[in-house]
């Protein structure tokens, strides 16, 4: 306790010296709720609405896009905030940031190198508090309502929770609808749409959340804007379309040690990238053995994407990716293809993936 | 019929069930995600008209998961249109099977894991087990569960206080939720080991009432600072776990085994209560590489031990079974086992040595 009140002085002092501030979201339910923790926190303490700049970031690197940076850059405020952000990728990003403002502060509960934490004026991490046995689980929600607690934020604490998968939602309960909109529509971007316009949908969502008083309350104001509604209705059409499909699929290739390997490409009628929410958000089941390669092609962007999900211990999905400089965990991994023929690459991965089988047996 | 794996079909089995109905005893596990769930419960059920009179509440057997005896036979003599067993963890189907024979109407929500059969029992039987939807069930507490079924936003902080009780997230020492969490599960589960049940039952039963007063966290966690009784008992054994951590932790001379470690502790309570499981459950989180600890405790030749372990070729629960005990296989114990004339040091050596047993099997 001792430890969130060093902490809260310190980042109070820092607001405080603070008009203009800039705030770098993770764009999903976790780092939208903490979002509007804070934000309800700022309006409450006499800060004014228009001084609160709001930067979604990519869901890939988690850091700000040059566009966004630029903007920055040039509106000079007096401290950049990043929420939920999961990485310390971007050192010269965070170096370039502090030599035009006053702070730069990160607010996260994602496992992080802690010497990385020096890059920062003020690093508050879950991981921080002795106490928890599993700081990744205190998300970035309920840590911000430990700093600046309000009961009525509990709501955004639980759909931290449950957008985070430490605690599953329930399909049909008002939750599971919340960090539906919140996690597809946020962590969905649109290839042929400019990062900025795509930020503003965002934060339109953001502000409806900060405006809700509960859970229903927040779903009911998103379902009266329309333009959002639209937007998120054809997501979630596209990604329901794709579930469908793999639920159904037969495995593209079967092996001898009784795995199977799926392979499917993403069918994205409405242009939006949505291959890692099928994934994450929609494929909870995999059967013994299985292993699923979903990809996605842009063909505005110039890149692809593939994603990985394995049931099988000895497929390591994260060594995988890490080859293509993408990331994740073993069960679950993503990376982009650059410049290459996805073909090609996606050959690579199921022959890597057949090794990784054969190693075992 | 109505199909109680999904959500849609549990929450009209659970309303249908309700309707009509005007006397209630309602079971419920005394710990935090079960008075916060019967708390949910209670406040729907008041909405829609019940008096408060018309709900009678009986904390379930920690160790059994069922009625108590006396309990029991009050339920029998007692007029009631429906029963209700909230977080219970039903272990034996065979009360439940004569309740429902015997009164018809039976309801459980719940969602701890369940034998088979008991799902043909009671006429509505709710658990997120049987959620197609859900990954993990068993962290879809039953507050949650309550909460989802009769939603309301004033209730979240109550699931968060059954999240927060069954540690699926672990707060921040001394933030409200995490306070009242602790309150509930320590007022709630431990007792003395010679108290008498009513005694018991009005502490427990008062916690559910102030919850229902409570319209937050805080407010119910100065309700109970405020009972002077439950305050001082609260502190008392919090300063008994105090005690019996510090000796933990002295990390006194383990008996090597092997590659083992293991440390047998008896618990120090001089006020008798029953703090074992709540040690090693809410307290001993981090196991080193091979480390096995017995703790226990002896009132009046009764032995109450607890067994965990990080060795994962070591059954907790098949060492202990023999004694009428249970658990899981990193996590069991034994409750209130007659030693008779054994003394209990041979008891607890006769253990250690089944341990080792268990140990030398892997390295054979």
């Amino acid at each position: 306790m001792n430890k969130v009140k060093e902490y809260k002085e310190k980042l109070i002092g820092m607001l405080q010296q603070s008009k203009l501030l800039a705030l770098v979201y993770h764009p999903d339910a976790d780092g939208m709720g903490a979002s509007s923790i804070l934000i309800k926190y700022l309006l409450g303490s006499g800060f004014k609405k228009d001084n609160i700049l709001l930067y979604p970031t990519n869901t890939n690197e988690r850091m700000l896009e040059p566009e966004q940076e630029t903007d920055i850059l040039n509106k000079t405020p007096d401290t950049v905030i990043y929420l939920d952000l999961s990485t310390y990728k971007p050192k010269e990003q965070i170096e370039r940031l502090k030599k035009k403002v006053k702070y730069v502060i990160t607010i996260d509960h994602h496992y992080f190198k802690k010497e990385l934490a020096d890059i920062f004026d003020l690093c508050i991490n879950s991981s921080f508090f002795d106490e928890l046995t599993r700081p990744e689980a205190y998300t970035a929600s309920k840590l911000l309502n430990t700093l600046f607690y309000d009961p009525s934020n509990y709501w955004l604490e639980i759909l931290g929770l449950e957008g985070d998968n430490i605690v599953p939602s329930l399909p049909g309960t008002v939750f599971n609808d919340a960090i539906k909109i919140l996690n597809d529509f946020g962590l969905s971007d649109r290839e042929d749409e400019p990062v900025m316009i795509q930020g503003q949908r965002r934060n339109e969502l953001l502000d409806c959340l900060v405006a809700s008083n509960n859970v229903g309350d927040f779903i009911a104001k998103f379902r009266n804007n329309k333009n959002l509604s639209q937007h998120y209705d054809s997501i979630i059409g596209d990604v329901e379309e794709n579930v469908e499909i793999l639920k159904k699929l037969n495995p593209t290739l079967k092996l001898e040690t009784n795995n199977s390997i799926y392979v499917h490409k993403i069918i994205a009628r409405h242009g939006y990238a949505i291959v890692g929410q099928v994934l994450k958000g929609h494929l909870p089941y995999i059967g013994y053995n299985s292993t699923y390669v979903l990809y996605q092609q842009f063909k505005q962007k110039g890149e692809d994407q593939i994603y990985l999900y394995t049931s099988n211990p000895f497929v390591v999905c994260n060594k995988i990716a890490s080859k293509y400089i993408g990331g994740g965990h073993p069960s679950r991994a993503g990376f982009k293809v650059e410049k290459k023929d996805i073909n090609i690459v996606l050959d690579e991965v199921i022959s890597d993936i057949k090794e990784m089988i054969t190693l075992r047996s | 019929m109505l199909d109680l794996s999904t959500f849609d079909g549990a929450r009209k089995a659970v309303t249908g069930f309700i309707k009509g109905k005007s006397n209630f005893v309602i079971g419920y596990h005394p710990d935090a995600d079960g008075i916060a769930a019967t708390t949910i419960l209670a406040k729907h059920l008041k909405s829609l008209g019940v008096r408060e009179e018309s709900l009678k509440f009986y904390p379930i057997n920690n160790l059994y998961r069922s009625f108590d005896d006396e309990h029991l036979k009050e339920i029998e003599t007692s007029e009631h249109d429906a029963i209700i067993q909230i977080d219970s963890a039903i272990s034996d189907n065979k009360q439940i099977e004569h309740l429902s024979r015997k009164y018809g109407p039976v309801m459980c929500i719940d969602h701890h894991h369940y034998k088979e059969g008991l799902e043909k029992i009671p006429q509505v039987y709710i658990n997120s087990v049987r959620f197609k939807g859900v990954t993990r069930p068993d962290l879809f507490t039953t507050s949650k569960l309550m909460n989802s079924i009769f939603y309301d936003p004033a209730n979240d902080w109550l699931e968060l206080v059954g999240l927060e009780g069954d540690v699926v997230v672990q707060s921040v020492n001394g933030m409200p939720i995490q306070e009242v969490a602790s309150r509930l599960n320590t007022l709630g589960l431990i007792g003395r080991a010679m108290e008498p049940l009513d005694e018991k039952t009005l502490r427990r039963n008062k916690l559910v009432k102030l919850a229902i007063l409570s319209n937050g966290a805080e407010e119910l966690l100065s309700h109970v600072e405020a009972n002077s009784h439950m305050e001082t008992l609260f502190q008392d054994i919090i300063s008994d776990i105090n005690l019996n951590l510090d000796v933990l932790k002295e990390k006194r001379t383990p008996i090597s085994f092997s590659d083992n470690k293991i440390y047998v502790n008896k618990i120090i309570s001089e006020k008798g209560f029953e703090i074992a499981e709540h040690i090693l459950k809410a307290h001993i989180k981090h196991l080193g590489y091979n480390e096995t600890f017995i703790i226990y405790s002896e009132v009046n030749n009764d032995i109450t031990l607890r067994a965990y372990t990080s060795n994962t070729t070591i059954d907790c629960e098949k060492v202990v079974r023999k004694f009428g005990g249970g658990g899981h296989q990193r996590r069991a114990g034994i409750t209130n086992y007659r030693l008779d004339s054994t003394p209990v040091d041979s008891f607890v050596g006769h253990l250690v040595d089944s341990l080792k047993g268990e140990i030398a099997k892997r390295d054979e």
